[in-house]
């Protein structure tokens, strides 16, 4: 494995220069930390579909290097990735997500076999529209028109490979992705059938990826905010004692009459206070 | 002729937050209920996605979502000596249409009104005096305590899963909530929203002056949240697209994502859009109402018989559709007699806007309408008017909800309001400013009401109503003196400079300022002054209920959508447990 690393990483040298998210001077290869990812994802992060791995080319510097901080605390969990984003320092982690943000691979060959007409408007469907009764607002709310991300906190979604976006949606679904400040993607996956999952997955994996962004633009539209003057206080109800995903229940006024079901009849699943009634 | 429909148990003017919230009390009760709306049907998917939904021009400008001002709309005056014109525009304040009502694009701020604010003539006489109220303000007890609506507050907030931090609990104090609200039976359903930047430098000043900083409730939620009705509400991603739009995430708590999928699918509701209720219709003895007369969407005209009437729509075509009905007497401001369209009230804003220098981003563009934090130390009657010689109050808070790039253009005073040197001011400042909103109350008063137009009718031929209000000279010294301590906080949180001046005469009704319209249908224990009893029930034609809040004998000084939902809960609940058991008036004077 280290030597194969050591072969790919010979070959860096002859790749386009890279820009350096600072500004400064282009470095003529990948750091150093970046050399680690290329056996799986590619010198350009163009991924490796058919062996599992993702395009990770042109996603922002800041979606990249916080997936690997995720993969490093375990709020995203996979076991070929959290050792190797455990063995990064943080400035390691930014330098690695620099060199694949910067990168513009080419985008994958239509390899994947043409999927069914139906499954095609059902992903097209719940991409650019949504499903009401599911609860699911469309895909491009975030991820833009075209699946094309919102940098840099959304990631593009367009040609991603079907297999990771299928496993991604369910790693939100099983829990083991919860890196997702506001439990989005949580609830939208777990509204998902997994007919529906291959019919969205599918849909992306036939579209184009977008370029990377431009530097100056990924430099300045991190999150970070300048300190405020003088010491702001954190947020009084930072550490709120509830559950962060909360089921109500009624306990004020009664409810006026018969059941608290929905549609009038039958027992709500969310309701079994008894107060209520 | 009339096409005559089969009759229904009850009758729901309006399908808005107020109809969909009586509909499912009265089907859950076992009755048949018929609503009827005179907008398009709207769900979160398809209609509120993105992008479309963002765009500024056609939501913000153009404002697709409010009510079609070609078809129906309002007409103003300042004074009775005046001639009205109709607003064809609409500006100062934004009545939604269809499904959903005005909820759909509301922003989410979610408060309960004090006692002292139920209680107002009484509380104020008891504690300055009687002749501290001057002759012509005609504010008036609700009839109603906070105490008595706690439940239903509770209930309300339950079901829309507002987040927020409790300042009280049944008496024990808690630290970090509004340590002015009363006693609340319980904590808010889910926690509050982040606190923006721009609201965090507001509590650090607003506290280094000595106030009791709070987080905004909020109903766009921080969290996911499974009602008590089973539906489930998404977390807010603070995309600043709130007020004047549909929510795309199932974020924003409506009638959409909190009861509608609940009530569309229970056999006793039937909903139908399209129709334009023209009249209630009473029988010879004016002392019950028979249904109503509504146009359908191919201009039919149609009866609908109902055994009970539940008027819900817009506070102003509250007003409007009893006074089109004659049920009531309406109101004259010469002789002071009459009810209907009496003690309108609106709601006395005024703002401060904070620069800073280009080292503070402020990042106006990542809120929801209802997050950021303020103060109610100066709210209600949270402080002592003694000295002041005026009634009412307002929060102040850094409760920005948006920095839209259409509307939101900070720029200094002596920036030339269009060019190249205005453009230059809007970049230097757009991310660098923050805004204290003053959100005050309104007194009502003799000269204010609503009534019908004499000479401009709608695209059915009916009279528009009239609306006949100018600032109290009473709310103009409130917003001076608290737009005075607006400006002190602001110059507190370090700003290179704090601008703002109070809210003057004349209101100017081309201006947004808020869509809070209060009063004109007023609730009450004394029919001399109220339209409706304690219950929301009409004390002429007593199987007709009014719900909204054109209830309001007056405007708070927080914003009025909580208490409604209260209010709401309250009135279904004495239809339901009260009214139904032996129909009749509800109240005997």
């Amino acid at each position: 494995m280290r030597t194969a690393l050591v072969v790919i990483a010979i070959g860096i040298g002859t790749l386009p220069r890279p820009a350096h998210a600072q500004g400064q001077p282009a470095q003529p290869q990948a750091p150093a930390a970046a050399q680690q990812c290329v056996a799986c994802h590619g010198a350009r992060g163009e991924g490796n579909p058919a062996n599992g791995f993702p395009r990770i080319a042109g996603q922002s510097q800041y979606y990249i290097a916080k997936q690997l901080e995720s993969y490093a605390a375990g709020s995203r969990q996979n076991p070929i990735m959290a050792p190797i984003a455990k063995g990064l320092s943080p400035e390691e982690r930014d330098a690695a997500a620099a060199y694949y943000a910067a990168q513009d691979a080419a985008p994958p060959k239509s390899g994947a076999p043409a999927p069914q007409a139906q499954a095609s408007d059902r992903g097209r469907i719940l991409a650019t529209t949504g499903d009401n009764n599911r609860r699911v607002p469309a895909c491009i709310n975030c991820h833009g028109p075209g699946g094309i991300g919102e940098p840099p906190v959304y990631p593009y979604l367009a040609g991603l490979d079907a297999a990771y976006m299928t496993a991604a949606l369910n790693a939100w679904r099983n829990g083991t992705r919860r890196n997702d400040g506001g439990q989005q993607m949580a609830t939208i996956a777990n509204a998902l059938t997994p007919d529906d999952i291959a019919a969205v997955a599918q849909h992306y994996a036939s579209l184009t990826p977008p370029k990377p962004i431009p530097v100056t633009l990924a430099q300045k539209s991190g999150p970070a905010t300048k300190p405020a003057p003088g010491n702001v206080p954190s947020s009084s109800h930072a550490a709120d004692p509830r559950p962060d995903k909360s089921v109500g229940v009624g306990q004020g006024a009664a409810t006026t009459g018969g059941t608290q079901g929905p549609g009038g009849s039958g027992e709500s699943k969310t309701d079994r206070s008894g107060n209520a009634r | 002729m009339a096409t005559r429909r089969a009759e229904a148990d009850a009758v729901l003017l309006g399908v808005g937050m107020v109809g969909a919230m009586v509909g499912r009390e009265l089907t859950r009760a076992g009755l048949k209920v018929v609503g009827l709306e005179r907008g398009e049907p709207q769900f979160t998917v398809p209609d509120f996605q993105g992008p479309h939904m963002h765009d500024e021009l056609r939501y913000s400008v153009r404002k697709a979502l409010m009510q079609d001002t070609a078809k129906e709309t309002f007409t103003f005056r300042h004074a009775a000596n005046e001639t009205a014109l109709p607003i064809r525009r609409l500006a100062s304040f934004l009545p939604g249409t269809g499904l959903g009502g005005s909820l759909v694009h509301w922003n989410g701020q979610t408060y309960r009104f004090q006692d002292s604010d139920f209680r107002l003539r009484t509380h104020t006489t008891e504690r300055y005096g009687k002749n501290f109220i001057p002759a012509d303000v005609t504010i008036q007890d609700w009839g109603v305590t906070a105490a008595e609506l706690e439940p239903y507050f509770d209930r309300f907030e339950y079901l829309m899963g507002t987040s927020g931090k409790a300042g009280n609990i049944k008496g024990r104090k808690i630290a970090g909530g509004n340590p002015f609200e009363d006693p609340r039976s319980r904590e808010y359903p889910t926690p509050p929203q982040k606190e923006p930047y721009g609201s965090a430098m507001f509590r650090k000043a607003a506290s280094s002056l000595g106030y009791h900083p709070f987080p905004q409730p909020s109903c766009n939620l921080s969290q996911p949240y499974t009602n008590p009705e089973g539906q489930e509400l998404k977390t807010c991603t603070f995309c600043g697209f709130c007020e004047r739009y549909g929510c795309e995430h199932f974020a924003k708590s409506t009638a959409q994502t909190t009861l509608l999928p609940a009530l569309l699918s229970d056999p006793n509701f039937e909903l139908r859009t399209g129709c334009q209720v023209v009249k209630i219709n009473v029988d010879n003895t004016q002392k019950t109402a028979t249904g109503v007369t509504y146009i359908g969407a191919n201009g039919e005209e149609i009866e609908q018989p109902a055994k009970l009437v539940i008027v819900g729509m817009f506070a102003l075509n509250n007003v409007r559709m009893l006074l089109l009905s004659k049920i009531g007497q309406p109101y004259d401001p010469a002789s002071g007699s009459g009810v209907v369209g009496r003690n309108y009230a609106y709601q006395t804003t005024s703002s401060v806007q904070v620069f800073y220098d280009e080292s503070v981003n402020i990042n106006p563009f990542m809120r929801s309408g209802a997050n950021g934090t303020l103060i109610a130390d100066f709210v209600s009657d949270n402080f002592d008017h003694g000295p002041l010689a005026f009634i009412g109050g307002a929060y102040i808070g850094e409760v920005m909800t948006h920095g839209r790039p259409i509307e939101f253009h900070p720029t200094p005073p002596g920036t030339p309001s269009w060019g190249s040197a205005w453009k230059k001011a809007v970049l230097q400042h757009y991310n660098h400013t923050t805004v204290l909103n003053i959100h005050g109350s309104s007194t009502a008063i003799r000269q204010n009401y609503l009534d019908l137009d004499p000479t401009y009718k709608d695209a059915w031929g009916q009279p528009l109503l009239r609306m006949t209000f100018d600032f109290p000279d009473n709310d103009i010294k409130m917003s001076a003196y608290l737009t005075d301590k607006a400006l002190e906080i602001g110059k507190a949180m370090g700003g290179q400079q704090v601008v703002g001046s109070p809210r003057k005469g004349p209101y100017n009704i081309t201006q947004y300022q808020t869509t809070h319209n209060t009063g004109g249908t007023v609730m009450g224990t004394d029919p001399s002054t109220s339209v409706v009893n304690r219950y929301l029930q009409s004390w002429d034609v007593p199987n007709v209920f009014v719900i909204g809040a054109s209830n309001y004998p007056q405007n708070a000084s927080y914003n009025p959508t909580g208490t409604l939902g209260a209010l709401a809960y309250w009135a279904a609940d004495a239809i339901v447990t009260k009214y139904l058991k032996s129909p009749g008036p509800l109240m005997h004077i």
